[in-house]
């Protein structure tokens, strides 16, 4: 119990080496990998995205725990069960056509993954048409949307509609987000959510599946 | 064609470029504290990088008459003021947005943010020189660009096509975005000879973000 706490302390520490040299250490006394994550690895970046919220951590400070994090990662991802089995949100993202600004979508990725989500990001410039299919093929539980501009955004809808025309929109929930959108434009377009950062993003998510 | 010119990128420390990357987060630039040093170490290589590739600015310019900007429709009253248009795009180019890129798909965010942000904050220090340079002749220094009250944001087409910026290997796409991405077009007006000295109207006043804008006030 002790060790689950300083591997959740190390995350927050962001102390890559300590995180996977205490990974290690628990799988050899035999603790399930699925735990490790979600009592270890999970809630120590939870805190993170906290202290991120409130101002305490910044971006570098959030990156350096995510790449922590990432190393624990890489020692337990050929252990785990699958997400859907671990129950963990399906996550397909991508900046909206039009647009070619990807520093907001990628940090909402590494926080989302840092999570436990599964994501499949699909890049920037993505089509109504390459959302769709996206989830046709993936088949996530929701669909991130990113705009910088306020001439992308209005592309936002057309990825709504293709969705509503392939009989799609039902199976997924959508969420939006990016420096022009607000809380009433995610209404306005029909959109499921929106959040202001990648932090925020994480909260919305998990409450939304329950 | 339009000629151009190369620019040389301002100097730019590993401190200050991470300090201003927060920007990106809640606590703006107030912070104290010291950052990791592994962040620091991460920022000096992405300058570093940018240094030994020879990165520079590339500056299009050109003068025109207030009228270039708004074709089509008539101009709006604080334009009435000036006497030409200084339109121009700044670029650095594809090399350090392809850099990044690649960083981030191999997995490097650190390094992908740091370089991206590298290259904003160089465009910007960069434009800062060489609007230094027009001030002292009497150019009006504000900084107008497409977006801004009273420029539409089409006038990123016409500028970009003004500048023959194509045959430069810029592009630009139907949402009005150039690329590389790390290019900046604007607009600086003369003054017309009876308005040198005179404050103006304020840009932000026909501004309808002007109530929750964190720059009202600066567009005079």
């Amino acid at each position: 119990m002790e060790s689950i706490q300083q591997l959740k302390e190390s995350i927050i520490q962001m102390r890559t080496k300590q995180a996977q040299e205490l990974t290690q250490s628990l799988l050899q006394d035999g603790m399930d990998p699925n735990e490790i994550l979600n009592q270890g690895l999970i809630p120590g970046m939870d805190e993170v995205g906290r202290l991120f919220t409130e101002g305490e951590y910044f971006v570098p400070e959030v990156l350096v725990a995510a790449k922590a994090m990432n190393g624990a990662m890489a020692i337990l991802e050929p252990l785990l069960s699958r997400e859907k089995e671990r129950g963990n949100a399906k996550i397909v993202a991508g900046t909206i056509e039009g647009d070619l600004h990807d520093i907001g979508k990628n940090l909402l990725c590494m926080m989302l993954k840092g999570a436990g989500m599964h994501i499949v990001d699909l890049g920037v410039d993505v089509s109504p048409e390459r959302f769709s299919k996206a989830v046709q093929e993936e088949k996530p539980d929701f669909v991130a949307i990113s705009a910088l501009l306020t001439s992308t955004m209005m592309n936002i809808p057309r990825v709504i509609a293709e969705l509503q025309q392939k009989g799609l929109r039902e199976s997924v929930k959508i969420l939006v987000g990016g420096a022009p959108l607000t809380q009433e434009y995610a209404q306005q377009i029909g959109a499921d959510g929106y959040s202001a950062d990648a932090s925020e993003a994480v909260a919305l998510v998990r409450t939304m599946m329950g | 064609m339009m000629p151009q010119e190369k620019r040389e990128l301002p100097e730019m420390h590993a401190e200050e470029l991470v300090r201003t990357l927060d920007a990106f987060g809640k606590g703006r630039n107030q912070r104290k504290k010291a950052f990791p040093p592994e962040v620091l170490s991460d920022a000096q290589r992405a300058l570093d990088w940018i240094h030994e590739r020879g990165i520079a600015a590339m500056l299009l310019q050109g003068l025109f008459p207030v009228e270039a900007l708004f074709s089509e429709r008539s101009v709006p009253p604080f334009f009435h003021r000036f006497a030409q248009l200084v339109l121009g795009i700044l670029t650095i180019g594809p090399e350090l947005e392809e850099e990044a890129t690649s960083a981030f798909q191999r997995g490097e965010t650190m390094r992908g943010l740091l370089l991206d942000h590298a290259g904003t904050m160089m465009l910007r220090k960069a434009f800062f020189v060489f609007q230094e340079t027009l001030t002292p002749r009497g150019w009006y220094s504000h900084r107008m660009a497409p977006g801004c009250p009273g420029i539409p944001l089409q006038a990123q087409h016409t500028i970009f096509h003004l500048l023959e910026a194509g045959k430069r290997g810029l592009h630009i796409n139907a949402s009005f975005m150039i690329h590389p991405l790390k290019s900046s077009s604007f607009a600086i007006g003369l003054l017309q000879e009876g308005e040198r000295g005179k404050r103006g109207e304020s840009l932000c006043i026909s501004c309808p973000s002007r109530a929750h804008c964190d720059m009202f006030g600066d567009m005079e």
